[in-house]
Order: structure tokens, then C-alpha cells, then sequence
């Protein structure tokens, strides 16, 4: 089952847990399990320095093929994040990714909305947390506006009924399924939302990668449904076509 | 490999998992995981009503040789509590209790939580428990030698504490399904007190199977740790070959 993209990743220091992952322990990961590309940032761009860490996070991926950077953006830096979201986009990120769970902002913040407004005639995607109940709701409500692809990530089966009511009202957002561990969790949301709606992602090297894998091994879906929630919808939600 | 489970409940959770929560489901589960035996509680029991609950687990255990029961004990009315363990723990089928501190509303420091504690020790020789404190659970493993205590989740990101209590006390077995499937979780407890006290259990069917073999099969387990990790210890404890 090779030709993963793997949408959630990341390298650095867990302060919360007193954890380091080099980018090497990411990259044996990927190619223990044949991961084509991981999207991945930097986590001192989200403990720390968003300047120094996606400089990092862009110097790493430029050294390895299968690294692809994601952009991070604190919307309490709200002075300069749009002039720093357009220099990302100019040096080559496509996926920026917010962190309201870890910088502790609500998603009603307007710098956030305002933030997604620029990323949004950028042409850019976001990747946003949303593992508690109300959280898809409210993100998909402030952007609903906006031309904007949104990757809500974490979402569980406390919130699965919540995820499958918001992509049905929303097009523009898509979810990951690296916390959907109850049974047919990924044949309940392609059923609902269609299969190119919900793309892997493993958070890796935080959380083990098998347990995601595994799941969608046993789901009881056919092989294309298999590849397009491996690979391929990553890609049409990357806009790069399949 | 075939499997025993030791964490799964039978019954129905207030989420949106379809075509969950009946015998059937469960069946349909542990032939798709290669499961023999599963020891489960019931959800009804845990979450409302107890002796409803525990009724109708023991019918579900009763007719299904591969299911088998925890009855729920729940601290906050010891006597029925104490009645219903009289009631089903002498059933071949019924294993050990299950207790939850948060369906409950009981931390392991309350006196009634000891109390049950005091009541099942009695009566049986295994006990599950979601979540609990290390202390108490370090009080209860040296006070009550002959009680085998699972942790259920093994305190999830915090399994260190998990794993000191297993190594401090033969009678602790760990088991690690969680959503929060840290990194790392089952090999550090390996590597740390061995195979001999850690069980498979999954969470079914509000997890499925998939999720917690992948957090054991992420640990690289050689061919003895797969063996004692995904049957023979629990085989032990159950009394099944």
C-alpha cells in the first residue's frame, strides 16, 4: 500500500512532554512506511518563534524530497502576519496551519478571519484543529465566506456526527481521520461526505503511525476509495490534480 | 494471531458509530481480528443503570461462549453494588469487575471507592479500573495481593506512572488502548517491567481493533512479546487455554 501523502506531521520539541523529534526520527518513519510526501512543520515555529521555525521548517523540506513545509501562523502576531503569510507563499509553502489549541486564541479571534482572508486570495490551503464539539461548527461558520480549502484535523468520535454535518453544509472543508479510531469511521464519512472529502494524516512522530494506517487496511472500502484517502485527495485538496 | 480482549464493552456510547453496540457487532469485530475471547462490561451499566446493565451483559455472556463478563460495580451504592457481584461472579462466564471513577463521579481516594475495593477483593481475582490514581492503586495492588488490577489506558499520556506501578507490583497488568495513541507508549513499558503484565484490550466497539493493534504493532514486538502480550497473559488471568 505504498504512495502515502501523509498530512500531519511535524519535527522538534514537545515542551509539554519534554519530547524531541529530530527530523530524522520523521524521515525513518516515512520510509519505514513508504510515505511518498509528509507535509510537516517545525515546532518551535508553534512553541516558540513562527519566523525561525518555518525558516527551519523550509530549509529542512528543501533538503529532503519527502518533506513538503506547512507554514505556521499565530494569529496574535497579527501586525506582521500578513506580510509573513505572503512571504511564505512566495518562497514556496502551500499549507498554512493554525494553532489555536496550543497559543490559546477562540476561532471567533478576527485576526484569525482576517489572517484566512489574505491566505484565501493567496490561493493557499489551512490545516485547523477541531477535536472538541463546536469546533468545525464555528471554523467553518467564520470562513464560510472566504474561497478557502480547510483541513479540519483531530476530529474523534466524540465529534464525528459534528464533522459529517459541517462538510455536508460546507465544500470547502475536508477533515483527516489521524483520530478516528471507532469502528467504520472512515466508511461513515465518505459515505456521507463523499470519498474525496477526508485525506491520512498520523501526526507522526507525536503519535504512532500504524493506528491510522491500520484502520483504513481494514475499512471496509474498495481499493480506489483505499488510494484516493491515501493519496489522491490530498492532492486535489493541494489543488496539484491527480 | 488469535487474540484475547481484555477491555470492551457491550452496549451502545452517545456518538455517531453506526452499526455498533450489539453482540453482533462485537462478533463481526473479533472475526475480522483474528479475537477468541473478549471480557467485556456493559455500556448501559456504566453510564445509567447498573443492574439493567449487568442483566443484560450476563444474557449476552451466557449464550456467546467467546463473550465474557465484567460485572460493573458502582461505589456509589456499595450494597447493590456487593448484590450484584453475588449474583453473576459465581457464573463460569462472569471474570472480574469492571469500575469507572468517571461515570461514576468516585476517585480512587474516595472511602467509598475503597470500600468497593475492599467488597471486590472478596469476591474476585481480577478488577478493571478507568482511570485512577497511583497511589491508591499502589495501596490497593500491596494490600490486596490476590487481586489482579488492569489499568485501563494505563493512564494514557501519563504511562509512565503506569508502567512504575507494574514494575513495583506483580499483581498490575497494563493496557494500552487509547485515541491518544502516543508514541512510544508500549515499547518504553517493555522495554521497562517486560511482557509479563501487559494485556490486549481494544476499547470495542467505541475503538475498533485496528487502532489498538497498530499502537502494539508500532512497538516491534519480537514473536514472544506478541505471544504474551495478545494471549497468554491474558489466558492466565482468565483461566482459558
Amino acid at each position: 500500500m505504498g504512495g502515502i501523502i501523509d498530512m500531519v506531521t511535524s519535527f522538534g520539541i514537545d515542551p509539554t512532554r519534554q519530547t524531541s523529534w529530530g527530523v530524522e526520527e520523521l524521515l525513518a518513519i516515512l520510509e519505514r512506511h513508504e510515505v511518498e510526501r509528509a507535509f510537516t512543520h517545525s515546532l518551535r515555529a508553534v512553541h516558540y518563534a513562527g519566523r525561525e521555525g518555518n525558516d527551519e521548517t523550509l530549509r529542512l523540506c528543501a533538503e529532503h524530497d519527502a518533506l513538503e513545509p506547512v507554514a505556521t501562523v499565530d494569529p496574535r502576531r497579527y501586525f506582521d502576519a500578513h506580510e509573513d503569510v505572503r512571504r511564505r507563499f512566495e518562497e514556496g509553502c502551500r499549507v498554512f496551519r493554525f494553532f489555536p489549541d496550543v497559543q490559546g486564541w477562540p476561532f471567533e479571534f478576527l485576526p484569525f478571519v482576517k489572517i484566512c482572508e489574505t491566505l484565501a486570495e493567496l490561493g493557499a490551503r489551512v490545516i485547523v484543529p477541531a477535536s472538541s464539539c463546536g469546533e468545525a461548527t464555528r471554523v467553518a461558520e467564520r470562513l464560510a465566506d472566504l474561497e478557502l480549502p480547510v483541513l479540519l484535523i483531530g476530529g474523534g468520535y466524540t465529534n464525528i456526527g459534528e464533522l459529517l454535518a459541517v462538510m455536508a453544509e460546507f465544500p470547502n472543508i475536508y477533515c483527516d481521520a489521524h483520530m478516528h479510531d471507532s469502528p467504520s469511521a472512515l466508511e461513515v464519512i465518505m459515505a456521507h461526505c463523499g470519498e474525496d472529502r477526508v485525506m491520512f494524516g498520523s501526526d507522526s512522530p507525536v503519535r504512532e503511525f500504524l493506528p491510522p494506517l491500520l484502520m483504513a487496511r481494514h475499512a471496509e472500502i474498495t481499493d480506489e476509495q483505499r488510494r484516493r484517502y491515501l493519496r489522491e485527495n490530498a492532492l486535489a485538496f493541494l489543488g496539484e490534480g491527480v | 494471531m488469535q487474540k484475547i480482549d481484555m477491555h470492551a464493552h457491550l452496549g451502545h456510547w452517545a456518538f455517531a458509530i453506526p452499526n455498533s453496540g450489539t453482540v453482533e457487532s462485537l462478533l463481526h469485530l473479533c472475526e475480522r481480528y483474528d479475537i477468541r475471547y473478549v471480557a467485556a462490561s456493559s455500556t448501559h451499566a456504566i453510564v445509567y443503570d447498573m443492574q439493567s446493565g449487568n442483566e443484560e451483559m450476563a444474557e449476552a455472556a451466557r449464550e456467546h461462549e467467546w463473550l465474557l463478563m465484567y460485572v460493573y460495580a458502582n461505589p456509589n451504592v456499595l450494597d447493590q453494588s456487593c448484590a450484584e457481584m453475588d449474583r453473576y461472579l459465581p457464573e463460569d462466564f462472569a471474570v472480574g469487575v469492571k469500575i469507572h471513577c468517571n461515570y461514576s463521579a468516585t476517585g480512587t481516594g474516595e472511602p467509598r471507592m475503597h470500600d468497593l475495593m475492599a467488597e471486590i477483593a472478596r469476591r474476585t481475582s481480577l478488577v478493571k479500573i478507568h482511570p485512577g490514581a497511583a497511589e491508591d492503586l499502589a495501596q490497593w495492588a500491596r494490600v490486596y495481593r490476590d487481586l489482579n488490577i488492569i489499568i485501563a489506558h494505563s493512564f494514557a499520556a501519563s504511562y509512565a506512572a503506569a508502567v512504575d506501578l507494574a514494575l513495583a507490583h506483580s499483581n498490575i497488568y497494563l493496557d494500552f488502548c487509547s485515541s491518544q495513541a502516543t508514541r512510544g507508549r508500549v515499547r518504553y513499558a517493555l522495554d521497562r517491567c517486560g511482557p509479563g503484565q501487559i494485556v490486549f484490550g481494544s476499547d470495542m466497539d467505541l475503538l475498533d481493533p485496528a487502532w489498538s493493534m497498530g499502537i502494539f504493532e508500532g512497538a516491534d514486538l519480537t514473536d514472544e512479546e506478541r505471544q504474551a502480550v495478545y494471549w497468554d497473559n491474558a489466558a492466565r488471568l482468565l483461566g482459558v487455554q
